[in-house]
């Protein structure tokens, strides 16, 4: 089965959280362009980076939370988002789903839950 | 201090049914006032109405009494007259003419065996029969006094009279003729009528035998017809004024007077409704007073009590609101108390659900924190892992930025996830390393927010370990200043620097050097200096505006 590399932008407030995910994506065989504490941040790597996907947390630093950034990243750029939460409050996750990303998963970030979405998309 | 409750043992009622009280007890003294007033001026109205009949019988009586001594006058001048004396009788005859005045009257002569010697009524020398009225003209020659008789009919016209008669005497005072006047009982009807009077008065005269002589009204059909027996004994008897049954059936208020002349009485008489007026009047107005006072009574009541009642309503259904969670409308009504009230009720409400808000919220924070901190708390673990030699280097990195992490979480825990002041972020983090005589920290209040609080705090923890194991803390004598100040645009700048330690010098760049140059001012979206100088390290942190909490205080319980 072909592989391809994917590149990946990671977008976390939580700088601890963010290295492990850098970790687990680059153990996947993946990279990471970049990491992002806030939207804006986000917005703007993306668009420089161009990455495959955006590892998006929904709270973030700042006024705009992940679900408005990724929208913002797929309508400029196309790039689809993995919403990575710790949220559990259930409109928060009805909105995150509402605009179809890739996928939602839960904190913590494990290989076990990271790789399959991370398979799929590197497979089209 | 809370009021001790008032006990009531009586059931409770209505705003409305205590104000229908209230006016009832407001109105009730007033209309017994107002019924005392009454009655009072009705019996005083009608004491006067009394001593009006009794007023109107006198005067009538005084009236009669008049007419009767002017017929006496004039019988007794011409009882001496000299024709009479010498008896040419055709000459008195026409003195009896001229003398008489009253057209309803007229002069006769009788002698003691009551044979008509003249009667003006007839021509002198007529043809005469004898008086139809012997028994008075015996009491004339009895007692030698005038006297004036009953009602009797007129031995001539058949009508209706009366007689006044005088005894004539001789030379030797012996009585030889009696000089009668002998009156149509209209006469005094007459005098009765020309005392003016309201209509329902109604004065009359009846004779000793209890029969009409004259009316003020319907003389023609009253006249000579006899009293009904009950009302003569009253009319004998019954002195003063005293309700009666005139002879017309009627319910009357009565008075009578006996004629100083005749044997006759004057009566005046009102129709006792007409007496009763004022009593009734005053019972209508009281009546009336007390329908008004009661519906005015009523009707203030009804409408004081929807302004009260309705506010105290709206209350209720703002206290039932506040009782189901919901919230209470700010609603203005008509009673101040109610206002207050609900504006009270109000304010609750809105308390109460911003607190169950909170609470929603703080339980949704707390999960999400937990959940967070665990992807910290694993991320932190797989760094130290990764720069550990060994597993008891691990362990001891691994336990002392746990702890740093607790810290933090204790100080967002005290201000409910809000935040903490920098003072509090610094000593928490110098605490565990028995730095705290050792530091000066300084700088005006500032207040930072929960990111600002973790990031700020993961690299004071390194900063203070660093110092511990190669900088000022590490000698006996090394001193730390934590200061920072506000800048121009809001943001804030922490300086780190460390006095009177080992000369510091670059190390190999681990983990530590990595989150205070490089984790933390990203995540903070600020910047960052690190300078080794002889005195020690020198670290320097800009802290975005949009950290800093510009009035915590309102948050804070």
């Amino acid at each position: 089965m072909e592989q391809n590399k994917l590149k990946v932008l990671i977008v976390e407030d939580e700088f601890f959280i963010a290295l492990d995910a850098e970790e687990q994506v680059r153990s996947l065989g993946h990279t990471v362009v970049g990491t992002a504490v806030s939207a804006e941040q986000a917005i703007q790597i993306a668009g420089e980076a161009q990455p495959d996907v955006v590892l998006m947390d929904i709270r973030l630093v700042g006024p705009v939370d992940g679900i408005a950034a990724a929208l913002e990243i797929r309508s400029r750029y196309g790039i689809e988002a993995i919403f990575v939460t710790a949220n559990t409050d259930p409109s928060t996750l009805a909105r995150a789903e509402s605009i179809r990303p890739v996928a939602v998963l839960q904190k913590p970030l494990t290989k076990a839950r990271l790789a399959p979405q991370l398979a799929r998309l590197s497979e089209k | 201090m809370e009021a001790s409750p008032i006990r009531y043992s009586a059931r409770p009622q209505r705003v409305r049914t205590y104000l229908a009280l209230f006016a009832l007890a407001l109105v009730l003294p007033l209309l017994a006032v107002a019924f005392f007033g009454l009655n009072r001026m009705a019996a005083i109205e009608q004491a006067q109405i009394e001593r009006r009949v009794m007023q109107i019988a006198q005067n009538l009586r005084f009236v009669v009494d008049r007419e009767l001594d002017r017929a006496l006058v004039t019988l007794e001048t011409l009882a001496t007259s000299s024709e009479l004396r010498t008896g040419n009788l055709n000459a008195f005859h026409d003195q009896a003419v001229l003398a008489l005045k009253p057209a309803k009257a007229a002069i006769v002569l009788i002698d003691t065996s009551y044979r008509q010697l003249v009667d003006t009524l007839k021509d002198y020398g007529a043809d005469l029969p004898p008086t139809s009225d012997p028994a008075t003209a015996q009491r004339v020659i009895d007692t030698g006094k005038p006297q004036i008789s009953n009602l009797f009919r007129g031995s001539i016209n058949g009508l209706p009279v009366f007689n006044v008669e005088v005894p004539v005497f001789d030379e030797q005072k012996r009585i030889r003729h009696v000089l009668i006047m002998s009156f149509q009982a209209a006469f005094i009807a007459d005098v009765l009528s020309e005392v003016t009077l309201d209509p329902q008065w109604l004065t009359g005269v009846t004779d000793s035998n209890g029969i009409i002589l004259a009316r003020s009204q319907k003389q023609d059909d009253y006249v000579g017809k006899p009293l009904p027996p009950e009302l003569f004994e009253q009319t004998k008897h019954g002195g003063g004024v005293y309700p009666a049954i005139n002879i017309a059936g009627e319910r009357v208020l009565r008075a009578t007077v006996r004629s100083e002349r005749a044997p006759w009485f004057v009566s005046a008489t009102v129709p006792r409704d007409h007496a009763q007026e004022p009593y009734n009047r005053s019972l209508s107005f009281a009546v009336l007073l007390v329908t008004m006072a009661l519906i005015l009574g009523g009707a203030l009541a009804y409408i004081f009590a929807r302004l009260m009642a309705r506010p105290l309503d709206t209350a209720i259904l703002a206290a039932a609101a506040v009782g189901r969670g919901k919230d209470v409308q700010p609603v203005r009504t008509s009673l101040a108390e109610a206002n207050v009230l609900i504006a009270t009720l109000e304010k609750a409400s809105k308390d109460l659900t911003e607190r169950a808000q909170h609470a929603d919220f703080l339980v949704r924070e707390l999960a999400h924190r937990a959940k967070n901190q665990l992807a910290v708390v694993k991320g932190m673990a797989l760094q130290t892992a990764r720069q550990s030699a060994t597993v008891d280097a691990f362990i001891g990195q691994f336990d002392r930025r746990i702890q740093g992490l607790a810290q933090s979480q204790d100080l967002l825990l005290r201000k409910h996830w809000r935040g903490a002041w920098m003072h509090d972020l610094i000593r928490a983090h110098l605490e565990p390393f028995g730095a705290e005589p050792r530091t000066q920290i300084g700088g005006s209040p500032v207040f930072l927010d929960t990111t600002a609080v973790q990031n700020v705090g993961f690299a004071l923890h390194e900063l203070a370990t660093n110092a511990s194991k190669y900088g000022a803390l590490s000698t006996d004598r090394g001193r730390i200043v934590v200061a920072w100040s506000l800048l121009a645009d809001g943001a804030v700048r922490l300086e780190w620097s460390e006095h009177d330690g080992p000369r510091a010098h670059q190390r190999r760049e681990g983990f530590g050097h990595r989150v205070m140059t490089e984790l933390v001012p990203r995540a903070l979206n600020g910047s960052c200096k690190l300078d080794f100088t002889p005195q020690g390290v020198r670290w320097e942190l800009t802290i975005p505006a949009g950290h800093i909490v510009r009035d915590p205080e309102p948050l804070q319980e």
